[in-house]
This record gives structure tokens, C-alpha cells and sequence, in this order.
């Protein structure tokens, strides 16, 4: 039976570096624990068109709990001199909220940058969009005035 | 912001996005001299995010002819002192079809360049890499009671008990464990019986351990033929994806 055996390797640098300049990345990760980000904007700046031209897994779990895969591509105008592209999203299908993932192949020795532009969002967005917001409509009878009255 | 920067940032910007309220930014980059698949910006609890990771794991799979049907992989969170196994299915018998087998147990994100299979991790740490040969084990037992003697036959799974003859066991009895439970490399089969009964065990291969005394060196060659004092043990470690069987008849 063949078996394998792991060469382990410890490097003093990461393989994969991956950073930001306000905040940790791990901090970043962490604040998906309370806040979900629908990304509306994306922007993605290489050193090469070869690495923008990758295909992005975006990996998502719907309420089911069942697994979604949707490939994001950033193409390149033909005349564009410039390795950097804005990318247009749609929030509801792209977000990160500690389920989601971005997978994708980074070329040896490449350098990248993205930059997410979100709107925090909820799930009673979807309700806010789609109904009546019952709350609302009490404030605005000033239901609640007369309870108001009897505690002061 | 300086005039030359400016003129770079116009230069990197090919359309400016409508709004540009919140944001966060993250930089990768790639220290290695061959592609690296990233996974990113799961929760703190992705196992799979590879991101700022300082240990590699490579299995070098020259010569692998990938009959297989099923890898095994070994595994464990740091600081455990036990590797855990995980059994995976081939779709694929192919260098990539290890790859998506890998990643499919969720733990680090697996990637392979020309027939090295790579990934990096700091959280866990992985040992052998088993290519089966010929898919599952299969462990079976056959009771065979010619002279009605009586006695007890009991097949244990990693000390639980999934076969036990009945009080008055019948004339004839057989089974496949693999019914009740996968049987998974690392496992350890306990035949066990209370009868004057002789046994037979064999298996796909020698090399089976045993804890048998009559092979200290812990292995026995095939057809393994013994007839112990009563109550006697079989116990052994499922070591490869072969047939295990044992026959066992109080006519010896």
C-alpha cells in the first residue's frame, strides 16, 4: 500500500502573506462574527494581467446550509494600460459574513490588493424592502404616546 | 498626497466607483516560487484559510499509479499527541482527484504542482498519506458449530461490539462487519471467543499484527490457522484495504 510521508517545512516568513494597513486581517475576520458585508464595489489591483485574470471562487452557504460556488472574473479593458479594475457586485450575492470564502490561485512571487466597498447589511433588510414596517408605522401613530405619559 | 502620487492613483483608477463610503482593503502576496492557492476571509473558524501560514506539509506522489479508490489521510490539531484518520473517496484517479479528496475534509486548503501535493497550515499538522490500494477493508466472520459444542464468538470494533452470538449459538452464522460500521485504517478488530472451537484468520496480506503471543514480532503469516485455550483473542490492527475473515468451527 503506498503511504506518503509529509516533508515539513517551517518558514521565518509566511508562504501566503496577507495583510492590511488599518486593521489586522484577523481583526478583519473577527468583525464577521457581528456584522455581515454586502459587497457592492470591488476593486483589485496586480502586478500582472495573467493574476487579474483569475477566475475568484466565491464560496457562500445559503439558510439551508448548502454550499454555493459563484466565479468572479475581472476582465480587462483590451486597451487598458493599467493592472487595476473596479468591479461592480451585487450585495445580496456577494458578501462576507463568516460563512463566505474567496478562493483563488496568487501567481509565484505576485504582489495583489483588494479593496471591498460594503453596506452593512441584515436580514430585515429583505423585510424593510419587501413589506410594511409595522414599528414604523406605530411611531408614526405615536402609539406608544400615551404609555409615555402615564410613566413620566 | 504629493503630485506624483496623485498621478499614480489616477493612473491605477480606470473608473471610479460611485460610492466609496466603507471599505476594507487587504494585500497578498505570494512568497513562494510556485502558485499558491489562497483561501481567504472565511470566519476565525475556516479551517480552510491558508492565510499567513509558516508551515508547509508536500507529499511527493512520483510513481503513484493511482489505482485507488480511497486516500487516507492523518491529521491532528496542535498539541494533540494522536493523529485522527480520515478516509476520502477518489472521484478522480488522478493527482487532482487526491487534491479535491483532500479538500473535502475541510481542513486546509490543498493545492498540487506537477506531482507534488501541498498545503500550508498552522493549525494543524498532517501525517501519513495512505493511497489505498484496492478501496475499503473488508472484515467478515463465519461461525460454524458442527458438534453443537456451544460457545460465544464476539467481533469488537475499536472495542465496541458489533457481532456476539447469541446464548445457544446456532449451527451456522456469518456476517460482514463492514455492515454495521466503516471499517477505516488504524482500526483494531477483536475476535473474540469462549469456546473449544479452533479458528482460522486470514487476511488479504501477511503482515497483520497481532498481539498473539506465538508471533512476538506482532505479525503472522496468511492463512493464520490457531486453536487456543479457551476464551482466546485475535486482536489486530487494520493495516491496509485487504480482506479480513475469520472462520471459526469447533470441528478442528
Amino acid at each position: 500500500m503506498p503511504t506518503y510521508a509529509p516533508t515539513i517545512t517551517t518558514n521565518s516568513t509566511s508562504f501566503l502573506e496577507v495583510s492590511s494597513s488599518n486593521v489586522s486581517y484577523e481583526e478583519i475576520k473577527n468583525s464577521f462574527a457581528n456584522n455581515a458585508y454586502g459587497i457592492k464595489e470591488m476593486y483589485l489591483l496586480t502586478e500582472t494581467f495573467m493574476q487579474m485574470q483569475q477566475s475568484y471562487g466565491f464560496q457562500k452557504f445559503d439558510s439551508n446550509g448548502d454550499q454555493g460556488v459563484e466565479t468572479l472574473i475581472f476582465p480587462p479593458d483590451p486597451y487598458q494600460k493599467q493592472k487595476a479594475i473596479y468591479k461592480p457586485s451585487n450585495k445580496e450575492e456577494i458578501f462576507f459574513n463568516g460563512r463566505s470564502s474567496l478562493s483563488f490561485d496568487v501567481m509565484p512571487y505576485q504582489q495583489m490588493k483588494f479593496t471591498f466597498y460594503y453596506d452593512r447589511v441584515n436580514t430585515s433588510d429583505y423585510l424593510n424592502e419587501n413589506g410594511i414596517n409595522n414599528f414604523e408605522l406605530i411611531q408614526e401613530w405615536d402609539f406608544f404616546a400615551p404609555y409615555k405619559d402615564l410613566l413620566q | 498626497m504629493s503630485n506624483v502620487n496623485k498621478i499614480l492613483k489616477l493612473l491605477t483608477t480606470p473608473s471610479l466607483p460611485v460610492n466609496q463610503d466603507d471599505s476594507f482593503s487587504i494585500v497578498l502576496k505570494n512568497n513562494t516560487s510556485s502558485v499558491v492557492k489562497a483561501n481567504i476571509l472565511g470566519a476565525t473558524t475556516n479551517l480552510k484559510d491558508n492565510a499567513n501560514s509558516t508551515i508547509s506539509f508536500t507529499y511527493n506522489l512520483s510513481g503513484e499509479t493511482y489505482s485507488s479508490t480511497f486516500i487516507t489521510i492523518e491529521y491532528r490539531v496542535v498539541g494533540a499527541s494522536v493523529y485522527q484518520t480520515a478516509t476520502l473517496p477518489l472521484q478522480q484517479q488522478n493527482i487532482q482527484g487526491v487534491v479535491d479528496a483532500l479538500n473535502a475534509l475541510g481542513i486546509g486548503t490543498w493545492f498540487y504542482s506537477g506531482n507534488i501535493v501541498k498545503t500550508y497550515n498552522n493549525k494543524y499538522q498532517f501525517g501519513n498519506l495512505f493511497v489505498s490500494v484496492s478501496g475499503i477493508a473488508t472484515v467478515s466472520y463465519e461461525w460454524n458449530s458442527e458438534n453443537m459444542v456451544g460457545g460465544q464468538l464476539t467481533v469488537l470494533v475499536n472495542g465496541f461490539t458489533f457481532y456476539t452470538n447469541p446464548a445457544t449459538p446456532p449451527f451456522f452464522d456469518a456476517g460482514l462487519i463492514n455492515d454495521f460500521t466503516a471499517i477505516n485504517l488504524g482500526d483494531t478488530i477483536d475476535f473474540q471467543g469462549s469456546t473449544p472451537a479452533g479458528a482460522i484468520v486470514t487476511s488479504g496480506t501477511a503482515g497483520v499484527s497481532t498481539n498473539d503471543p506465538a508471533y512476538p514480532d506482532g505479525t503472522f503469516a496468511q492463512p493464520y490457522t490457531n486453536s487456543l485455550s479457551v476464551p482466546y483473542s485475535f486482536n489486530f490492527t487494520i493495516n491496509g484495504f485487504y480482506t479480513y475473515s475469520l472462520f471459526c468451527t469447533d470441528a478442528l
